[in-house]
């Protein structure tokens, strides 16, 4: 999954998306070397020190890693997955940044 | 509690197995898993019991599938105390000589493989030659016979669950099931097994122990075991009408033609609300039964079945992401709404 979205990060850097991240590791120290090993450079929410027990996969009811989403630039759920699909992902993030209006203003 | 792998898929198992993450078809479920073939071809790391999970972890082209906590934790037959049983002791034999001969073969595929990440096809292929699967028909053949003395009692019931969750394929359970059902339909033990069977396919033998079952613990795990074979089964049926063509092949070898031709007609609409049906049976008549006792997962089926009703129906493609406020993995504090105005892909990830 990394080199695809390192790749991803890459293509479409001039455009309105991003990564999220929510990382379920209980080190982070060892996390901190695999960052940097990996060239992760996306930001990811840290789901705590309970792992894949923490609240954010919780809340989620996440029970299969990796799971993805696409979330729109309104906020909406266009795509789902448990286990990755890059075809079928990178098709959908297509169409969607083909629907997305450039930001006037840089996003943060 | 582990299954053969198929040796194409064992193959490109092995070949993600050294992936160490980036696998983009590995895939982890938050059960300590082996790898079954129709329901878990993948499981999260964290506390496996052995390399099979390790390798069930990578399989490729396979996009993980949860399975129930649950069925990881088979209750222990007798207690401590009470005289051993001879048979009982036959068994426990067969199953450690079993994961023995399993654990060596992986563990001679770790010593071969170690540091390398990318074997070739050939490499693969290569080890196998030199280090064959170890068979699983003699184990089966001495499990058989317990069976074939007493099929009645408690050690017949393990030795019957053994046979299912080793089975090499869903289509080779139905005479282990048909004793299950002749001689143990009444058990309390069966509770455990209700995930077991649905992954195998045994759904006819399920939906009997919810209607008819005495314990309201074994009507329970029926309930929310055939609400989540159902939702594997959507899972799994997106994952096949997404599957380019090498990817249907893996399928279609880890699966069975059968299978997937049957997957590849559901209707994911029809199957849903027959899915929100059977939690919300599970919510109503089944809360507070516990699964995963004395786990880190403990909880009960209520909290997993209310669970699953709030993706159901709040994280459905169409509805608007729940906000998550949180801090970044450098203590940062940040939320996802700070990315509205971007198509944002949200990662659930682990390195483990």
């Amino acid at each position: 999954m990394y080199p695809h979205e390192r790749s991803l990060v890459e293509k479409y850097a001039d455009q309105p998306f991003a990564i999220v991240g929510v990382n379920s590791d209980d080190d982070l120290a060892e996390l901190a070397k695999v960052r940097e090993k990996e060239r992760i450079t996306w930001r990811s929410f840290w789901n705590g020190p309970q792992g894949t027990q923490g609240p954010i996969s919780k809340a989620w009811n996440v029970r299969g890693w990796p799971t993805l989403y696409v979330i729109d630039a309104a906020g909406v759920i266009r795509y789902k997955s448990v286990g990755a699909n890059e075809d079928a992902l990178d098709a959908m993030l297509a169409s969607l940044l083909a629907q997305t209006e450039p930001p006037a203003a840089p996003v943060k | 509690m582990r299954r053969r792998i198929a040796p194409i898929v064992l193959l490109t198992a092995l070949a993600g197995a050294c992936g160490s993450g980036d696998d983009p078809g590995a895939g982890k479920t938050e059960s300590p898993s082996e790898a079954t073939a129709p329901a878990a071809p993948s499981a999260k790391a964290p506390d496996t019991d052995g390399p099979a999970s390790t390798t069930s972890e990578t399989v490729r082209a396979i996009p993980a599938v949860p399975i129930s906590p649950a069925a990881q934790q088979p209750a222990e037959p007798g207690n401590a105390a009470a005289p051993v049983d001879p048979r009982a002791e036959r068994l426990a034999a067969i199953e450690s000589e079993y994961d023995a001969a399993r654990n060596a073969f992986f563990a001679a595929y770790r010593a071969a493989f170690e540091g390398k990440d990318n074997p070739t096809l050939e490499d693969l292929q290569a080890f196998q030659a030199a280090n064959p699967e170890p068979e699983l028909a003699p184990y089966v053949a001495r499990a058989k016979a317990l069976l074939d003395e007493d099929a009645t009692d408690v050690t017949a019931l393990r030795a019957i669950q053994w046979l299912i969750e080793n089975s090499p394929s869903p289509d080779t359970t139905a005479p282990w099931v048909a004793v299950l059902a002749q001689h143990h339909a009444q058990r309390p033990e069966l509770a455990e097994l209700c995930d077991l069977l649905v992954r195998q396919g045994e759904v006819a033998f399920v939906e009997r122990l919810l209607a008819e079952s005495p314990h309201v613990d074994v009507r329970g795990r029926a309930c929310m075991a055939l609400a989540d074979g159902l939702k594997q089964d959507i899972e799994l049926a997106r994952n096949l009408a997404e599957a380019n063509e090498g990817d249907l092949e893996g399928w279609t070898s880890f699966l069975g033609a059968e299978r997937v031709a049957a997957l590849r007609k559901l209707e994911p609409g029809e199957l849903e609300r027959k899915i929100e049906k059977l939690y919300e049976r599970v919510v109503a008549e089944f809360a507070d039964i516990k699964v995963g006792a004395g786990t880190k997962r403990e909880t009960t089926l209520g909290a997993r079945a209310g669970a699953e009703l709030f993706e159901t129906r709040n994280l459905a493609v169409g509805k608007p992401a729940p906000e998550i406020e949180g801090q970044d993995l450098d203590g940062v504090a940040f939320k996802l709404s700070d990315y509205r105005g971007k198509v944002v892909l949200l990662d659930f990830w682990g390195h483990w």
